[in-house]
């Protein structure tokens, strides 16, 4: 006879919501919000509620499998493991080790990612380390460390009702971060103004005080445009920009051109409603601004952050409570995954490893020479298994056959390697493609620390015992080290891991397991007596001045054309999460959702016969899908939207994957396409 | 364990349960700990657990009982009851869903500032353990609520339609709701309710439950508490219960002998209102 409940952080999305996990003698038996926890408040939205529900699917990876002939087979750990360590020993002895590539995880813990890390840069020698954060926030990390020099969530989440004016743009809040939209609507309460600036008329627009609604791919048009109308009519604040910033005169240059009418020719927004909404920003005491995809993944995705930073600089909206830039990070642990380096260009901490200093440092902690050269992102790893220069790929807890764009490129490129490792806990369309498979533990099943979008480290905690012959992920790296003879990730367990990682690291130094055992802390967080720190850049940014990047507003890479009149632009729903390998697999969400639909509007329905539930065939230059219609204005007219989380009808089939120049985000917002009437057989 | 300056209701809680415990009537205890900051169910089984007993944090605890009981059908369950515990608890055993010989309550009484932040008029069980009663309790009514009341027909509807669009159909309000547990939930069926919408269908969704839960509420607000976008849910509920007690002088969760008047059968004709009710 036992009752438990199991402190533990919400596996979906980056709201870092904390809950208990319920166990009835050792069985999981349910999902309870914390009453007590900062973010949850004793609520959580339906994919919290069903939190529990994947751990011990059917589905569940039980045994390592590796490929015998054109099938999986299930295998040992001893087997799976030696033929993974020696073939990526020969891959390395061979081509040398930036012919093979890892890839990252968001989904696993600060821990995994740091040990994964370590592997890829000591054990096999490669900065070739990305993961999914380079599809949703590589903007973001780019464009603020650029202009404030620190790439996160200025602000708190709680610190979210501070605010007396909310600008919400590209985030459909209330579906992808139930918790932010809780705190937008308790503003709103407040009487703060709501601004939700989206080419599509989600759910929050209709708790907005002003909608706005530009063209799909034109959002440095309509920044530029706001900030025009704030120098115009002397809405800025001349002693934050005085004290604060540099660069402010080719700023004020740069958005003289973007006049209201102007604006309203490249965007569609009337000049009313943009004076309406920069009159409510600038002049609000504590505006805030959230903001996710859809300012990020477009091939002028850093190009939108940087236009923001300057919206907010130049009205001295930033470094307040209430008030700040706030990206809102969309897996669990995306932010930490970042923050632990797995990226191609920086260590743990944003330090660079092309810093001689920097990469010095880890070099003696870890007793070996490391890479000096940045590595490839995503895309350009994939394109490299593609013309064959990357020969191996490791792939921990990441999907890309569903989430990188134009799935048919990746799927040949993936098929080339002489060697794809995948790790994961669910099979899916890139496990299937592997040459070896490890079965990895879920969140419920392990200990170690998620980064919320806040910058909130907390701890999850181990529930059950590993499902099947399941390993956390960083024991399996810790056992691949041991055979390739690496000593250095022999790690006793998640603790000794954090330890290491935030003696390298100077925004961790302060976090230690005792302090985050019923607590959570915010980076930066220097020692032991650090606080962790709610609202950056507050006395000064964090490279000291803010610097106004001007930005100029370019098309989208592709647009419609006679050929492919209609845009396409893709998205998450509440009821799923990303490629659905977790939420297609708990009932309780499954049963809300179980297939894809593509929004269309009316009046394009109208034009093309089409009506509900009619199966239409999509089709872009890429691909095709096919997929049942379902009518909504919530897409204006000339535009469709496909949700990316469904495997049988994958929006990334169709989406562009050209590249973001700066931080290389494929273009997942907006490309073109045709949409036909699939017309059914009639059968006699 | 306790120092002099343990409170009172915290000594004389945890002496209840430390009783409850060594009599060994029971398998355990069911109710809150504190560690650090948080306050969480749990299932105290010895002395030694009990300093971390917590008098204060409120969970809707009866709907954990219920499934432990569900679970454990030879167990009997010591459970720390408040006011809206108790009542749940009577509205289950008499939902015939839990055993009430079976239960060993703990009496808590909620403290005056307890009872405030619930709007409870009844903020303690029919016995008490731990803690002072502090009486019935009366509030004046909710402004808002005042102000809905006082509009038209139709806009009294725009009201209600405006504040349930918020929902984003986390089911909280159900799943937090101990007397909200149906085997078979209409909310889920798709001939009710639209599947993968949200907000969900007004007024399907909210109607559903309300009308599910008329006879049933015992005001304890555990739904608005779990509703992440602020619908005033506990409000919602009490406009029923009223109505409720007006038509029928029905409240549920007093007795357990007292039959809820929806239920009938049709030997016995049309459900019998109070004069002043219909």
């Amino acid at each position: 006879m036992d009752y438990e409940t199991v402190m533990s952080v919400c596996p979906y999305c980056g709201c870092g919501c904390g809950l208990y996990l319920e166990l009835i003698d050792g069985h999981l038996a349910g999902t309870m919000p914390s009453c007590t926890h900062p973010i949850s408040r004793g609520a959580l939205c339906i994919k919290g509620w069903s939190a529990h529900e994947f751990v011990e699917s059917e589905d569940r990876l039980r045994k390592p499998l590796w490929k015998r002939g054109a099938n999986l087979e299930s295998t040992d750990w001893d087997t799976a493991l030696y033929f993974a360590a020696e073939r990526l020993k020969y891959i390395a002895d061979n081509y040398g080790p930036d012919s093979i590539g890892f890839l990252s995880s968001a989904k696993c813990t600060n821990e995994e990612n740091y040990a994964f890390m370590k592997f890829a840069r000591s054990v096999v020698g490669t900065n070739h380390i990305d993961h999914c954060a380079r599809l949703c926030h590589a903007p973001t990390v780019a464009a603020l460390a650029r202009s404030f020099g620190s790439g996160a969530m200025t602000n708190s989440v709680p610190d979210i009702e501070q605010s007396s004016c909310i600008l919400v743009t590209g985030s459909n809040t209330s579906e992808n971060h139930p918790m932010v939209a809780a705190r937008v609507l308790a503003a709103r309460e407040n009487g703060a103004y709501v601004v939700v600036v989206d080419p599509r008329r989600i759910h929050l627009a209709e708790y907005a005080d002003l909608f706005v609604q530009p063209r799909l791919g034109t959002d440095v048009a309509w920044i530029n445009g706001m900030m025009n109308i704030i120098i115009e009519e002397g809405w800025h604040d001349n002693d934050f920009i005085i004290r604060r910033t540099e660069q402010f005169e080719e700023l004020k240059a740069c958005v003289a051109t973007y006049t209201p009418d102007v604006v309203r020719d490249v965007t569609g927004v009337e000049p009313g409603l943009l004076r309406l909404a920069a009159r409510m920003y600038a002049l609000s005491s504590n505006s805030a601004i959230l903001y996710t995809m859809g300012i990020t993944e477009h091939t002028t995705g850093t190009d939108n952050v940087l236009a923001l930073a300057n919206l907010a600089m130049l009205t001295g909206q930033v470094g307040k409570p209430g008030s700040g830039i706030n990206p809102l990070r969309g897996q669990n642990n995306v932010q930490g995954a970042c923050d632990m380096g797995a990226l191609p260009d920086v260590l743990t901490g944003y330090q660079k490893v092309d810093d001689d200093e920097a990469r010095g440092k880890f070099e003696e902690a870890w007793g070996t020479a490391l890479p000096r050269e940045p590595g490839l992102t995503v895309v350009e790893l994939i394109d490299a298994a593609a013309s064959g220069s990357i020969k191996a790929l490791y792939i921990m807890g990441e999907n890309p056959m569903l989430s990188d764009p134009d799935i048919n490129h990746v799927r040949e490129a993936l098929s080339s390697l002489e060697l794809l490792v995948v790790q994961d806990i669910f099979m899916n369309p890139t496990a299937e493609l592997a040459t070896v498979v490890f079965p990895a533990c879920s969140f419920a099943e392990k200990e170690g620390t998620f980064t919320s979008t806040d910058r909130r480290v907390q701890k999850i905690r181990k529930a059950i015992e590993p499902v099947g012959d399941s390993k956390p992920d960083w024991e399996i790296i810790k056992l691949l080290a041991q055979i390739m003879g690496s000593p250095g990730l022999d790690f006793a367990g998640p603790e000794e891991i954090f330890d290491e990682m935030a003696s390298l690291t100077p925004t961790y130094a302060g976090i230690n397991y005792s302090r985050l055992e019923r607590s959570s802390l915010q980076w930066p967080c220097r020692d032991e007596k650090d606080p962790g720190t709610p609202i950056l850049h507050r006395e000064s940014f964090t490279r000291g001045r803010g610097v106004f990047v001007p930005v100029e507003w370019r098309p989208p890479a592709e647009v419609v054309d006679e050929e492919y009149p209609l845009y396409l632009t893709t998205g998450r729903v509440h009821f799923h999460y990303h490629t659905g390998t977790m939420s297609r697999r708990s009932p309780t969400l499954n049963r809300e959702m179980s297939s894809a639909a593509v929004d269309v509007n009316p009046e394009d329905a109208e034009d093309l016969d089409v009506e509900e539930n009619d199966l239409v065939k999509v089709s872009s230059r890429r691909g095709e899908v096919k997929i049942r219609a379902r009518l909504t204005r919530m897409v204006p007219p000339g535009t469709v939207f496909i949700p990316f989380n469904f495997q049988e009808s994958a929006a990334n089939a169709l989406t562009n994957p050209a590249r973001d120049p700066v931080s290389k985000i494929p273009e997942f917002k907006v490309c073109a396409v045709r949409m036909e009437k699939v017309t059914p057989r009639v059968v006699r | 364990m306790d120092s002099p300056k343990t409170p009172v209701r915290k000594r004389e809680l945890r002496d209840s349960a430390g009783l409850l415990i060594g009599s060994g009537q029971v398998a355990g205890v069911l109710g809150l700990r504190r560690i650090s900051d948080h306050v969480e169910p749990y299932f105290f089984r010895t002395m030694e657990e009990l300093e971390n007993l917590s008098v204060n944090g409120k969970y809707p605890i009866a709907g954990v009982a219920r499934r432990l009981m569900v679970r454990w059908p030879d167990e009997a369950l010591g459970i720390v009851a408040r006011g809206c515990d108790e009542r749940h608890l009577i509205e289950l055993v008499k939902k015939g869903s839990i055993a009430g010989d079976r239960l060993r309550l703990i009496g808590l009484a909620c403290t005056r500032e307890e009872a405030d932040e619930c709007r409870c008029e009844r903020p303690f069980p029919t016995r008490v353990n731990a803690g002072e009663r502090i009486g019935l309790c009366e509030y004046p009514p909710d402004a808002e609520m005042e102000m809905m009341l006082d509009m038209e027909i139709w806009d009294r509807r725009r009201y209600w339609t405006d504040v349930f669009s918020r929902c984003i159909k986390c089911y909280g309000c159900r799943n937090s709701c101990p007397l909200c547990n149906c085997d078979d939930c209409r909310l889920e069926e798709s001939r009710w309710v639209r599947v993968g919408e949200i907000p969900p269908e007004f007024p399907s969704f909210h109607l559903i439950r309300a009308f599910h839960l008329a006879d049933k509420c015992v005001g304890c607000g555990a739904c608005e508490r779990a509703c992440p976008m602020g619908i005033p849910l506990r409000e919602f509920h009490r406009l029923i219960r009223e109505e409720v007690k007006s038509l029928f002088d029905y409240e549920a969760g007093l007795t357990i002998d007292e039959k809820s008047p929806l239920i009938t059968d049709f030997e016995q004709g049309p459900m019998k209102v109070t004069p002043d009710g219909l």
